[in-house]
């Protein structure tokens, strides 16, 4: 048997899978179809002589034990943590809310907008860090069917992840912004709106790999998200894996149920004994590998993942600065929730349940160059607005949707920070289409598949299983954010997977 | 407060009233009760019933007492919404293209549920006639409820090959195979005919619907499935007299080269210009026979183009009853009846793979294509089947035994076929497997039955005990494993088969 591993996909899963392989001494090639790596965490030069990150630009919970053993630092990855988590600018309701790592500077804020907020916070902070502590182990290793177990004894758990986040949420707190904020933190490229059943399992999700004590602080890479694949790449190479960009796999070559190398787009056929797809399930098992080789069922339950979560990026060039109301500059180095109160997002997802923009859409706003000032040339700041929950399928198409859409976020970014819209020199704007098309997510979907209860956990298909059956191939394994423990810039599926097929 | 009607209309009001009343649920009426309902004077009642019996919107019922509802007539029952249901709807019945035709004829008023369609069980009050009308001379069935789906498209056969058993690279156009079809597991989902009607175009009948399943086996093929089930009315003319009839009723075809599966087009009635029709010398009777699929709205045309043509022949419209008869002498299998389908089997033992359901000889293993249920069905070839699908022929003398017990004749002649099925046991011992089809067949004078064993209990004449009924009591009578088909004349296959021969 060829002893060499295939990797396809050179986002961060994939280099992730290639760096740990190679440094186990396997023989590694990875196939990357665009000219860069990163995947749906690169950086591009999108508006030029800036670097935007196109997708994730947060590494708060990416796994430090990965980047220690990969020596990232040493090939070059520099961390700068955020000061602030999450912040709502001003409203006519509240005054601004500020969330930070820790728990006192968060407490002495939310005393100007709710004593009883206030109040409640540590208690919250400290339950949500033990549920996520009981769910962490489930999250950063291949699961066992005993996990189970570990979950059915915390009711707690079960019944955050299970209800809807609004309706938690509103359990503690009562002001609106923090609500909101709270909401946003959670609530990205899930494709649920907080009233939806299920939307507690994405904070629990964030908070278990993001955090252990405290709330799970922004963390950014100097350079832009592209620089912790640079790293990763260096680190693979070094260890010996060939890692290819602009080469597309257009085959999983499969002989007698087993996996025997991949095709090229231009036909060049690569022998390999294991192959580690890190492409959505659809995309993985229907094109590459081809439906006729499928079980019907199979091909049932792969037509039944969802992909709802389509988002779009807008990326500006500012003049300088803009002034969100009653944020001071620390307040505006995390995420900034445009969204004055859970409704907002629960709107915007409705809207997108029929398949229209959001009247009002909410967004996730960050100025990454509040923490590094060389992404953009000097005197410049890049503001990046991610508008989430949009339709893939929206009727009428992008085509007519895309500007629609820009100017209702222009409109929205206005509204939060009055002037900003005369600080515009530039702009790039990345629509759900373009992420389907570039990245080959799946209806636009940035978790390969929406990150519900129902589509996690056991739900949600392993490096090599799926609903308890093996894959339909030997040698074939999964490494991407489609199979456990899902979405998010974590490194975990690319690090189970090589996990798994080095336990063979 | 009821709206008034204008002048002059209200005895069409009247009528309408009159008519509403007639519905599936509340079929009979009379006269002084519908008159009392409708605050009628007996005899204004009288006359306008009598108009809507006139123009056959009404029937009498055969004491002549009451009316009676008219299936198929216009209007009848049809605007009122039940009472019974609060102002709902029930759910309607469907009606198959041939339908004002068989309603007409079906005297017995004997109707049966078949695919949520009205089918006519037996047009007389005993399916005799009919089931001799078949072995005799021709009996003309409506199948329209069967399922039909075109696939069309540059990989129909791939799909066809990938979801059924039979080899479809060897299917020729102008052919028509019978095949199963099974699920991962090589359990049998259904059986069914496959027309190739052009390079790139089949026409699949099936028992039971299965959309989905083409689309889940075709997925990313270039192929297009579409439901035609309820575009086609199809009827089935079989029998010794079948090609005689089916020659006078149509133009373009030549049925002296049509072989047994052959497939071929023409056109209805004897002159140019009819209707288009595909006729496939195919059927489910094990006699000479010829099925017509016919576009919805030339269906009648088509009846009564074959009703008049079988007028020399003794032709007669055959219900459900005679058709179960003449199906269980041919040893044909029936899904759920003596095999459960997988798609709805609720327990994994009452699965059967093909071979276990007699249709062992639609699986084609070694055919290039990989197809669903394959290697389920290789490792089943290796240690052999564990069930097997048998003729069983129950011995008379035994049978006249038992009931002269309870001094009584066999009372099992002139009865359709039955479909409960009934344990069969080694002889005097332990259950073996169980027989879900039997009659006794008037044409052979024998009592037969279908039956599935375990393998061992398979072989051609091992003895079997089957449980019969007598009276209130149950018993066992010897039966023997017989061959299958019970009953299989040559002019079933016959090339250029001619009335008389074989009769």
């Amino acid at each position: 048997m060829n002893g060499r591993v295939a990797i396809v996909g050179g986002g961060h899963n994939g280099l992730v899978a290639a760096a740990l392989l190679a440094r186990s001494g396997r023989d590694v090639v990875l196939f990357e179809a665009r000219p860069e790596l990163g995947g749906l965490a690169s950086t591009r030069e999108l508006i030029p002589g800036h670097r935007v990150d196109a997708g994730s630009h947060d590494l708060g919970m990416f796994r430090r034990s990965v980047m220690e053993e990969l020596e990232l630092a040493g090939h070059g990855l520099e961390l700068i943590e955020a000061p602030a988590v999450a912040a709502v600018p001003a409203t006519a309701d509240s005054s601004a809310v500020v969330l930070w790592p820790e728990v006192g500077r968060t407490v002495e804020g939310l005393g100007g907008v709710s004593r009883r907020d206030a109040a409640a916070w540590p208690g919250f902070v400290f339950e949500l860090a033990e549920r996520a502590a009981t769910l962490e182990p489930l999250l950063s290793r291949p699961l066992e069917l005993a996990d189970i177990g570990g979950l059915l004894i915390a009711p707690e758990v079960l019944r955050a992840l299970s209800s809807p986040l609004e309706e938690s949420l509103r359990e503690r707190f009562e002001n609106r912004s923090l609500l909101a904020g709270l909401c946003g933190v959670a609530l990205p490229a899930t494709g649920l709106g907080p009233r939806a059943n299920g939307t507690g399992w994405p904070l629990l999700f964030h908070c278990a790999l993001g955090g252990s004590d405290r709330l799970a602080p922004v963390v950014r890479a100097q350079g832009g998200a592209g620089a912790l694949a640079s790293a990763l790449a260096t680190s693979a190479a070094a260890s010996g894996a060939e890692i290819r960009t602009g080469v597309a796999v257009s085959r999983i070559l499969v002989d007698s149920g087993r996996v025997a190398g991949v095709q090229l787009a231009d036909g060049e056929r690569i022998e390999a004994g294991a192959v580690i797809s890190t492409a959505t399930p659809s995309v993985t098992f229907l094109e590459l590998l081809g439906a006729s080789v499928l079980e019907p069922r199979f091909v049932r339950r792969l037509l039944n993942v969802k992909y709802r979560g389509a988002a779009a990026r807008l990326a500006l060039s500012l003049d300088g600065l803009p002034a969100f109301r009653g944020l001071e500059r620390p307040a505006l180095t995390g995420r900034i929730v445009l969204a004055e109160q859970p409704d907002d997002i629960e709107r915007a997802a409705d809207a997108a349940k029929y398949r229209r923009l959001p009247d009002r859409p909410w967004i996730e706003a960050a100025l990454p160059t509040t923490l590094d000032p060389s992404l953009a040339p000097a005197g410049r700041h890049l503001l990046l607005a991610t508008v989430h929950h949009l339709p893939f399928d929206l009727d009428g198409g992008w085509d007519a949707g895309g500007p629609e859409l820009l100017a209702r976020v222009a409109a929205e970014l206005e509204r939060w920070a009055p002037g900003i819209g005369g600080l515009v020199r530039e702009h790039a704007l990345l629509l759900p289409t373009d992420f389907e098309a570039d990245y080959g997510a799946t209806a636009g979907g940035l978790h390969h598949g929406e990150m519900n209860p129902s589509q996690s956990l056991w739900l949600r298909p392993t490096a090599s299983a799926w609903a308890g059956e093996p894959l339909p191939a030997s040698g074939l394994w999964l490494g991407g954010a489609g199979c456990h423990p899902g979405g998010g810039l974590t490194g975990l599926p690319g690090t189970i997977a090589a996990v798994s097929l080095l336990r063979g | 407060m009821p709206r008034r009607a204008p002048q002059g209309t209200q005895a069409v009001q009247r009528a309408l009233g009159l008519l509403r009343s007639f519905t599936p649920e509340a079929p009979e009426h009379r006269l002084s009760e519908l008159a009392a309902a409708h605050g009628l004077h007996p005899s204004t009642a009288h006359r306008l019933l009598g108009v809507l019996e006139a123009e056959g919107l009404i029937g009498r019922s055969p004491d002549s007492q009451a009316y009676r509802w008219m299936p198929g007539a216009p209007g009848a029952g049809d605007a009122a919404p039940s009472p019974r249901y609060n102002g709902l709807r029930p759910l309607e019945p469907l009606r198959t293209p041939f339908h004002r035709r068989t309603a007409a004829l079906c005297e017995s008023g004997a109707w049966r549920d078949w695919s949520g369609y009205t089918c006519v069980e037996t047009y007389e009050p005993t399916p005799e006639r009919e089931y001799w009308a078949v072995r005799n001379a021709a009996g003309l069935i409506d199948v329209s409820p069967l399922f039909k789906y075109e696939i069309t498209g540059a990989d129909a056969v791939r799909l066809l090959d990938r979801m059924m058993t039979r080899d479809f690279s060897k299917s020729q156009t102008g052919r028509v195979m019978y095949t199963s079809w099974c699920n991962e597991d090589g359990h049998l989902l259904q059986d069914g005919n496959v027309q190739r009607l052009a390079r790139e175009r089949f026409l699949v009948s099936a028992a039971e619907p299965c959309l989905r399943w083409f689309e889940d086996c075709g997925w990313g093929m270039d192929v297009e499935v579409r439901d035609v089930s309820e575009e086609i009315g199809v009827l089935a003319l079989q029998g010794p007299r079948a090609r005689a009839v089916a020659e006078a009723a149509t133009t373009g075809l030549d049925f002296g080269a049509m072989r047994y599966f052959d497939l071929a087009a023409g056109e209805v009635g004897s002159g140019a210009g009819g209707a288009p029709v595909t006729v496939t010398r195919t059927g489910y009777t094990g006699d000479l026979g010829y099925e017509f699929w016919v576009a919805a709205e030339h269906a009648e045309a088509l009846w009564d183009a074959l009703v008049e043509a079988g007028r020399d022949h003794g032709l007669l419209p055959a219900g459900l009853l005679a058709l179960d008869m003449v199906r269980v002498e041919a040893g044909l299998v029936l899904i759920d009846v003596d095999y459960v389908s997988a798609s709805h089997a609720e327990i994994e033992v009452l699965k059967a793979t093909p071979a276990e359901a007699g249709l062992g000889f639609t699986v084609k293993l070694d055919k290039q294509a990989d197809f669903v249920g394959r290697r389920a069905l290789v490792l089943e070839r290796d240690r052999g089947p564990a069930w097997a699908m048998v003729g069983l022929e129950v011995d008379w003398f035994e049978l006249e035994r038992l009931w002269s017990e309870i001094d009584l004749r066999p009372q099992v002649v002139g009865q359709p076929a039955s479909r409960k099925p009934t344990p069969v046991f080694a002889p005097g011992g332990w259950q073996v497997g169980q027989c879900t089809s039997r009659f006794f067949s008037p044409l052979l004078k024998k009592y037969v039955g279908l039956a599935t064993v375990h393998a061992d209990a398979a072989a051609l004449g091992t003895e079997l005990d089957v449980e019969v009924a007598v009276g209130y009591g149950r018993r066992r009578a010897r039966a023997r494993v017989v061959r299958r088909p019970f009953f299989n004349p040559a002019r079933k296959t016959a090339v250029d088969p001619m009335p008389g021969v074989d009769e």
